[in-house]
């Protein structure tokens, strides 16, 4: 017996030893990094409160070590701003992964904690889009998830306004799990709502009642994207007629992107214009810069297009039409047709001063 | 968020002014958060609005500020606040403060109020004739552009007479200092990350530098109704700049907030402009605005050049193996070496001035 416990402590010390070793050198060995400053330890705080910064640095050569680290980050961002500041706002190469970030109208989800009797569920709503125009049903999902979903049921969708008061309501049918939401106000009336309302849903927790609010637009119609015309090339841009249809005088705004014609996202383009029923075509311009980085000279495909009625003054609310499925036919032109000239934001130089003059002293 | 809590000190100023009230040579602009006491106790008149906003800044930013924009967090951005910030734009203007260029500082929801200014205010001072201004770059401390999800839950704790998770009435309460009714919300309205993302998200040539935080407010009672990581008030997919909500732990894939070089969430894609650049595992809400010091800093570098150019620069990074890891290499960590010494703003202003 008592062999066996000495040579099973043996054993153990033996691997202990091994473990230890192994722990020793390898800790030793610095990992391959491209870093010139590899140190073993974290640095530790030695302040954790005070006004240090209203007071000039205590130990310069550490000041200056620390100013370096930011400088090289400042250098990076400096870096990353002057490629993309080579492409006016209103026309920048995108990818197919980009395409959702620019698109207009979107919609967060609202996630409500609901309680009953200790047992707890989550009601989410997550609406197509924030803005409806008079006649369009608003369409989302609903959904309940949690431990105690399955005691959650919802009988009633209601349209408020910011008191309160019900202006219009629904029946509705949703349990656990996820739903499609369709509530259709129609036009009867609408006008004296106000433009924005908060869509409740409403029902019982296990004999408690339950209900969950989310933001919603509902207004006229912003206008309508009747018609793409010819394009034309214009010193370094390629010039897209966009005829709209507006009811009222003011400052809009359209969106869209140029797609190759196999459909590959290629410019997202962007423009803003003082726009009027009598006079309402707007001149979508893409830089010949940004065509140049997608490598496709045309022809293209114009879709997503969206229209925004921008606040003419402060107070003013921005309105948004949803964005068409229609794509338009546009014609290219070789790069050699366009004006040669680069994209000059004449703000991009001051900018990159600032960035830059945080790096200057460790250019490479 | 710290200037929830924040009194006017009685100062009228509207502008800050002081003797060296510049960032690298360029005229600075404030634009504060959203304050509880102004739903609490709605401001009376600009004046309150004005004394509410120089408090707010007191801490660092006030004296090396020439101007602010002040609103009323009882108020709407497209709304009153748009008209209130429109006036001091004017000012701004007429005084020739950003003819050189200048630079906008925003904390919080000050983010959100400065995207819609900056989208509006070239064409909002043309039409009447004005200079607009000359915007060099915004620092966003903690910024909520993106929203925040304690606003959702505080318009429904305003509407729902079943709002009855204790919990989440605690974090509301918490985060306002005053029970929300449908007339106190204010700007907690366009705080809704459904509606913020839908104000001013056109793009803008104005860089955007995010400096971010995932430190704990309210003895940590709000954190768990925000996805991801969060400073107490903001969740990353916001403060990072983050073009989609979503449960994040980083503003970039190859980084941690407290340094580790590891795969960690981050938002696939980014508003157009912004820029993270900071960040700080255990920096609250408040804190990035204030002169606390004594938070480990990691840099935003994601290790990608756009523009083909090598940015080789000198980096900083130890190795540290946890107790469970009992061979092998430690993880390695990027910091901002001796960033423990100086508040967020404090080592930003120092870089950059």
């Amino acid at each position: 017996m008592w062999r066996w416990l000495l040579a099973s402590g043996a054993a153990l010390a033996l691997l202990g030893g091994v473990i230890a070793s192994l722990y020793a050198i390898t800790t030793a060995m610095p990992e391959s990094s491209p870093e010139p400053a590899v140190t073993s330890e974290p640095p530790q705080p030695e302040s954790t409160s005070g006004a240090a910064d209203d007071e000039p640095p205590s130990d310069p050569p550490v000041e200056a070590a620390v100013a370096q680290r930011l400088q090289g980050e400042f250098a990076r961002i400096a870096d990353q701003y002057e490629a993309g500041s080579q492409f006016p706002p209103y026309s920048f190469p995108i990818d197919q992964g980009a395409v959702d970030d620019y698109r207009y109208n979107g919609y967060s989800p609202v996630r409500v904690p609901v309680a009953s009797d200790g047992e707890k569920a989550t009601i989410t709503l997550r609406l197509d889009q924030l803005h409806f125009e008079y006649g369009e049903p608003i369409t989302g999902m609903v959904g309940i998830n949690g431990d105690g979903a399955s005691g959650v049921s919802l009988d009633e969708v209601t349209l408020r306004d910011q008191t309160g008061d019900v202006l219009y309501r629904e029946s509705l049918e949703a349990g656990a799990g996820e739903q499609r939401l369709s509530m259709s106000p129609g036009t009867s009336g609408v006008e004296a709502w106000p433009m924005e309302l908060m869509l409740m849903v409403s029902g019982d927790f296990r004999g408690e009642s339950a209900d969950a609010v989310a933001p919603v637009r509902y207004h006229a119609a912003v206008g309508d994207i009747t018609d793409v015309g010819s394009s034309r090339v214009e010193g370094a841009h390629l010039v897209i007629p966009v005829q709209v249809s507006i009811d009222s005088d003011g400052d809009y705004a359209i969106a869209g992107n140029l797609y190759s014609e196999s459909g590959t996202p290629l410019v997202h383009v962007e423009h803003e214009a003082r726009l009027g029923t009598m006079d309402s075509t707007a001149q979508l311009r893409v830089h010949r810069q940004a065509l140049e980085a997608s490598g496709d000279a045309g022809p293209y495909r114009l879709g997503d297009l969206s229209l925004r009625q921008l606040p003419a003054r402060p107070g003013d609310r921005t309105r948004f039409s949803p964005t068409h499925d229609e794509r338009y036919d546009v014609e290219g032109a070789p790069f050699e047709r366009y004006d040669q000239a680069n994209y000059q934001d004449p703000m991009r130089e001051a900018r990159l001063e600032f960035l830059r003059n945080a790096a200057e002293e460790i250019e490479p | 968020m710290k200037g929830l809590k924040l009194t006017a000190l009685g100062l009228a100023l509207a502008f800050a002014g002081g003797a060296q009230a510049q960032l690298a040579g360029k005229n600075v602009i404030l634009i504060h958060g959203l304050q509880g006491d102004d739903i609490a106790n709605n401001p009376a008149n600009q004046r309150e609005i004005d004394q509410n906003g120089d408090a707010y800044w007191q801490a660092f930013w006030a004296s090396r500020a020439e101007a602010r924009i002040d609103w009323g967090s009882h108020e709407r951005v497209e709304g009153r606040t748009a008209e209130r910030a429109y006036n001091q734009l004017v000012e701004i203007s007429q005084q020739g403060l950003c003819s050189e260029g200048c630079i906008v500082v925003t904390h919080s929801t000050g983010d959100l109020v400065g995207r819609y200014v900056l989208d509006n205010q070239a064409r909002w001072l043309s039409n009447d004739g004005l200079e607009p201004l000359n915007v060099v770059a915004a620092l966003d401390f903690a910024g909520a552009g993106g929203g925040s999800e304690l606003a959702d839950l505080a318009v429904n704790a305003a509407y729902s007479d079943s709002f009855a998770d204790e919990l989440a009435k605690l974090a509301v309460t918490a985060y306002l200092g005053t029970t929300p009714t449908p007339d106190n919300l204010g700007v907690l309205r366009d705080l809704q990350p459904a509606v913020a993302r839908n104000l001013a998200t056109s793009p803008n040539s104005v860089p955007r530098l995010r400096f971010v935080g995932g430190g704990s407010n309210y003895g940590g009672l709000t954190g768990p109704f925000l996805p991801g990581t969060d400073d107490g008030v903001v969740a990353l997919h916001s403060t990072c700049g983050g073009t989609q909500v979503g449960s994040y732990d980083s503003c970039v894939s190859n980084v941690a907030l407290d340094g580790k070089r590891t795969s960690v969430s981050a938002p696939s894609d980014l508003y157009y402009n912004h820029y993270p650049v900071l960040m700080g595992e255990n920096v609250d809400h408040g804190q990035v605005i204030n002169t606390e010091s004594g938070n480990t800093l990691t840099y935003a570098n994601n290790g990608f050049s756009v523009s083909g150019v090598a940015v080789n620069f000198a980096t900083e990074t130890y190795e540290k193996r946890p107790w469970w890891k009992l061979w092998g290499s430690g993880d390695t960590y990027q910091v901002v070496t001796d960033a423990e010494q100086h508040s967020v703003s404090g080592l930003v202003y120092n870089t950059l001035d």
